[in-house]
């Protein structure tokens, strides 16, 4: 007589090996890739083009200082520079969002699409970074005049973290919303 | 992914809040304190380096902190295979600590690089940290994020 198999546990198991895992694998090491050649390339690339990233960082602190003023604060400034009355910044490189835009865009090129799908992405999601990098820079600006001492966890900690996570959730909203989208309409109608 | 984004990113944060404000609390200083006697033991006891102190780039080393979240909150992963995926994870995070710190070390004191030169060195060593954790919870809670990969082939 055979002996009935037990059914398998649905939880993860350490032994189980997914069958999913080589995809996953493979977009880890492009992205990384990506990541590495993106990250070391642009510092170097970013002296060529130093009046498009000085434009970039102007404007970024014009419209930071521009929604501070919306909500009725204090702020003056020129330049790069932002100043309220306890607190004061100047827009660095960083400050632009523009490494967050690199990582996102590193995401979706090692993310098996097709091209039209990843310039939608790029289309929609370098905007609404740009957008969230803005709230960033208020909501520090705020939090900075506020109290100055929050002003390096809210910097070094909250936001650092809080940028990677937004980067991707953008990242996992375009593959369900863009990437899928398509396909789902197809099956659906089908 | 096997829940809802908006519901994964609310798990989110309710557990890693509390973990930030415990690193910035207590938790960084006992990270350096732990970080400078490994690196102590290993670079100056045991390979005989002469190096008179370690640099503390300690705004680095919080990506300890999504990571732990994010095996935390991620669901249907037995405690065995979660806890022994945390303690590696935690391990490779350790070792590039370390490493970063190595760097720092090398180009900002023993080298001296110059300012601009060492803010381009430093900036892809930064942003890698920055992502490190996701990369790895992505590789660790691969069943649980393998909905993102495979669904296609399903469709077709």
């Amino acid at each position: 007589m055979k002996k009935r198999k037990k059914p398998k546990r649905k939880v993860e198991s350490a032994k189980a090996k997914p069958k999913s895992y080589k995809p996953i694998v493979r977009f880890c090491l492009i992205f990384l890739g990506l990541l590495i050649i993106l990250t070391t390339t642009f510092p170097f690339l970013s002296d060529k083009f130093n009046p498009q990233l000085t434009w970039l960082m102007v404007v970024t602190a014009d419209v930071t200082g521009f929604f501070l003023k919306l909500f009725g604060m204090n702020v003056w400034g020129s330049g790069r520079t932002v100043s309220m009355s306890n607190f004061s910044i100047e827009v660095v490189g960083e400050c632009t969002g523009l490494y967050e835009m690199l990582i996102f865009l590193a995401a979706m090129i090692a993310y098996p699409a097709s091209l039209k799908k990843k310039l939608i992405g790029a289309g929609l999601g370098i905007p609404f970074l740009y957008v969230i990098n803005i709230i960033r820079m208020v909501f520090i600006m705020v939090m900075g005049n506020w109290s100055p001492e929050t002003f390096d966890f809210l910097h070094m900690y909250f936001w650092q973290v809080a940028m990677i996570l937004i980067i991707v959730s953008a990242w996992v909203l375009w593959i369900e919303k863009v990437v899928y989208y398509e396909r789902k309409a197809v099956a659906v109608h089908r | 992914m096997k829940e809802k984004l908006w519901l994964f990113i609310v798990k989110f944060i309710l557990v890693s809040a509390p973990l930030f404000a415990l690193w910035h609390w207590k938790g960084q200083g006992w990270y350096l304190v732990f970080l400078n006697h490994l690196l102590t033991l290993l670079l100056i006891k045991i390979a005989g380096l002469n190096i008179q102190y370690f640099p503390s780039p300690v705004d680095i080393f919080n990506n300890l902190i999504p990571f732990v979240s994010l095996m935390v909150i991620t669901r249907d992963i037995r405690l065995k295979t979660r806890l022994s995926r945390l303690a590696w994870g935690l391990l490779i995070l350790i070792v590039w600590h370390m490493i970063l710190t190595e760097a720092v070390y090398l180009l900002h004191d023993e080298y001296g690089v110059p300012s601009q030169a060492y803010e381009k060195l430093s900036v892809p060593l930064y942003l890698l940290s920055g992502t490190l954790p996701f990369i790895l919870w992505i590789l660790f809670a691969n069943k649980q994020v393998a909905g993102l990969f495979v669904r296609r082939k399903k469709i077709k």
